[in-house]
């Protein structure tokens, strides 16, 4: 996908609204777990990354879309925050050739809950059809998809950690047989009591956060003239583990994804990985390398945010393959699921050499 | 370079029945196959008949995974896929392959979801059974098939409401034809959730009578459960390990509508775009397609729109070319129905016959479409599949005959 750019980055997280929230938060390593105050969580001292002090009507400016649930909002904020990020002037793009993939993990279960409870309690009369409508696992896509017009190929995703590597593939094929010139990638995800709960009582001890991602690809020759772009996939490969070598299994998703990229475990200076299985194979992958890479994983600071947490890595990495000061060389993402589902793929600066 | 793709199996389960041979008599015979539903109380709603699947309890015998630990939509799921596997003769050789598995759905597991939520409502969350949740999110449907067929490769799971299972077809066919993939499996499924039965009641979206796609008196849907799955394979691999060629994918197009989230455009804009699409993907005419198997849900809304689109399409010859929904006959599967759509239409092309449109019995002149009311014999080779859904998600796809 070497001529396929990053040109937006848009981000809300437990950090605050746009990608330097993000930055900020990994290069002062400032936590934003915190006492979990929306709901109540498995125990009293239960914390989670939480979105508080959203205003929607500062980002949100179609009234239409300001009542519609938590996730649906932090979807379109995030496409607002890598619109505004990337200067994209949408109106140079005809609707029928903009995309959408939006990938969700448990999507609106606040919604879904209290339709549910209406129903049981109070009968089909007092259930009401707006809970309905943003419950159902596309609607933040549609949500985005009526916000800012786009009306080419639209996909909700689902998924856990691994979806968004999962949606690449899709974002490449799109590109690839000329059916889009620009294309949004977000991630969603809301806080939820139904999901803590359950993650806790099977022994998960995870901080769960929320908040969403979004990324604009746009074709090279369409930027130039706005500078180059933040950053290019090399490459992707996913695959599921239904064994226990999870460590060996994601060694190996990330050397096929290397190989699909072109590029040896000696060219990745960075490692966004979100698991301690992951931690493991990356230290495994690398082992051999005198200079090893440098290895994160944001949830530590923002709570596990699954698809989100991924898209935030993708936007911190594309922020350090740009960064003038201090570089990155090609940069690794890695995500395993809770059930094994492995993903990898590897991100480079825009290069200046035609082709990539 | 696009490479051909062939269907070699398929599996369904529908109201109809379990299995394709059921299916393929019931969708001839043109029986209505939708009841008073019996998963739960419907007297409470506005609408009480749905397309529910009977006889049908688990998928057995399941190699490594727990029945009890399952929703009812993997134990479809698994079933189906079984039969697809038996159908294409890869059962026993399906471990040793790399494939691409596509599924699309709306709710995944909601019955298991529903029924954790209502022990949380009634014994608090800390005692409701935890188990539930083992298949409550759809990622876990894909995660129990690549467990239970001990299958190697890549999935995704796509949510775009009743698009789904077009959208699952059509990555199958993308992945097969770039090379991404030598085989795919791609499904649609849904199952009977009081959950989906009250939101779709609560739109106003469920008819109180019967399902009457295109007639002038319509007034609204009638859910139904199933799933429906094919096997997708490179032609010439196919041919090559002497796989039965069921038909071809030859197109498929997509687009969405941008304009409510659970009304569709009523211009038909954006399902007209869609099926263009399929037809240019195909590389043919409007005039090669011979019948249209129509979204055609029975609202008003849906019905009057792809009428539109169909004509915007199709210029003079919507009138001519053979149009029918066959959701009457065993209600809408959400998910599920554009692959069961898919499956019924390559039943029609494999046994000359055009489905019926049940219940049309005053076609709506404003549609002005050529419904289907009767049972038809007719040398079908080439079909449209249309879908459309919430979020203004629309699909279609283009089967043909094998040549």
């Amino acid at each position: 996908m070497n001529n396929i750019v990053i040109t937006g980055l848009g981000a809300i997280s437990p950090a605050g609204v746009g990608k330097e929230a993000l930055l900020k938060a990994i290069h002062g390593k400032v936590s934003h777990i915190r006492r979990l105050t929306k709901f109540q969580g498995p125990s009293a001292e239960s914390t989670a990354g939480e979105i508080n002090e959203f205003r929607a009507e500062d980002y949100i400016r179609d009234k239409r879309f300001r009542r519609i649930a938590d996730i649906s909002q932090y979807a379109i904020t995030a496409g607002v925050s890598a619109v505004n990020d990337g200067n994209i002037n949408l109106e140079k793009y005809s609707p029928e050739r903009t995309g959408l993939i939006m990938c969700i993990t448990h999507g609106a279960i606040g919604y879904s809950s209290r339709f549910h409870k209406e129903l049981l309690c109070d009968g089909p009369q007092a259930a009401s059809p707006a809970l309905f409508s943003e419950s159902v696992l596309n609607a933040p896509a549609g949500n985005v998809s009526g916000y800012f017009g786009i009306k080419g190929p639209v996909h909700t995703l689902i998924g856990g950690s691994t979806s968004v590597i999962e949606a690449i593939r899709l974002v490449e094929h799109l590109f690839e047989t000329d059916r889009i010139d620009c294309c949004f990638l977000g991630a969603a995800e809301e806080l939820n009591e139904i999901a803590f709960n359950a993650y806790a009582r099977f022994g998960f001890t995870f901080a769960p956060g929320e908040g969403a991602g979004m990324l604009i690809f746009e074709r090279r020759e369409n930027v130039s003239g706005k500078g180059r772009g933040y950053a290019v996939v090399k490459g992707s490969y996913s695959g599921f583990c239904h064994k226990n070598a999870r460590e060996d299994f994601l060694q190996r998703v990330m050397e096929r994804c290397l190989k699909k990229a072109g590029l040896s475990i000696g060219n990745i200076t960075n490692v966004f990985i979100n698991s301690q299985d992951g931690k493991n194979a990356v230290e495994k992958l690398f082992m051999s390398q005198k200079n090893k890479p440098h290895t994160e994983n944001i949830s530590h600071l923002m709570g596990e945010a699954f698809c989100a947490t991924t898209i935030f890595h993708m936007i911190i990495a594309s922020l350090l393959l740009c960064d003038n000061l201090n570089r990155a060389g090609n940069v690794m993402i890695g995500a395993v699921s809770i059930e094994g589902n492995t993903a990898s793929l590897v991100m480079s600066e825009v290069s200046d050499l035609q082709g990539g | 370079m696009k490479r051909r793709v062939a269907v070699t199996g398929t599996g369904i389960i529908t109201a109809h029945g379990i299995g394709k041979d059921i299916n393929l008599k019931k969708l001839k015979d043109a029986v209505d196959s939708t009841g008073i539903i019996a998963a739960f109380n419907s007297e409470i709603y506005r609408g009480r008949r749905g397309g529910e699947v009977r006889d049908f309890i688990y998928a057995h015998p399941l190699k490594y995974l727990k029945p009890s630990r399952l929703d009812r939509a993997s134990h479809l799921l698994i079933h189906a896929i079984r039969e697809a596997l038996s159908d294409s003769h890869l059962e026993d050789k399906i471990s040793e392959k790399e494939v691409f598995v596509s599924l699309g759905t709306t709710l995944g597991g909601m019955i298991s979801g529903e029924r954790y939520h209502a022990e949380i409502l009634k014994k608090g969350i800390k005692r409701a059974r935890l188990s539930r949740m083992l298949d409550y999110l759809a990622q876990y449907q894909a995660f129990h098939l690549f467990r239970e067929f001990n299958l190697e490769g890549q999935f995704m799971v796509f949510s775009n409401a009743c698009a789904s299972g077009t959208n699952a077809v059509g990555a199958a066919f993308n992945a097969v034809r770039f090379g991404e993939a030598g085989i795919a499996i791609a499904a649609g499924y849904d199952t009977m959730s009081e959950f989906t039965f009250a939101g779709f009641n609560s739109l106003m979206a469920v008819t109180p009578e019967v399902c009457r796609p295109f007639d002038k008196n319509r007034n609204g849907l009638i859910l139904g459960e199933g799933v429906g799955v094919l096997v997708l394979e490179e032609l010439e691999s196919a041919s090559a390990r002497g796989a039965n060629i069921i038909a071809e994918v030859i197109g498929y197009g997509e687009s969405a509508d941008a304009y409510h989230l659970t009304s569709p455009d009523p211009e038909g804009t954006g399902a007209a775009g869609a099926m263009a699409m399929a037809l240019k993907d195909a590389g043919i005419s409007g005039g090669k397609i011979d019948y249209i198997n129509a979204h055609g849900t029975g609202t008003p809304y849906n019905d009057i729109m792809e009428a539109r689109a169909i004509k915007k399409v199709f210029g003079e010859l919507a009138e001519k070319i053979f149009v029918s929904s066959t959701k009457p006959m065993v209600g809408h599967l959400l998910g599920g129905a554009g692959a069961v759509e898919a499956i019924f239409s390559i039943m029609a092309i494999k046994n000359s016959f055009i489905p019926v449109n049940l219940n049309c019995a005053s076609p709506d002149p404003e549609c002005g479409l050529n419904i289907s009311r009767e049972p038809v014999s007719a040398d079908i080779k080439t079909i449209m599949s249309n879908s459309f859904g919430f979020g203004g998600s629309n699909a279609s796809i283009i089967l043909r005959e094998y040549r």
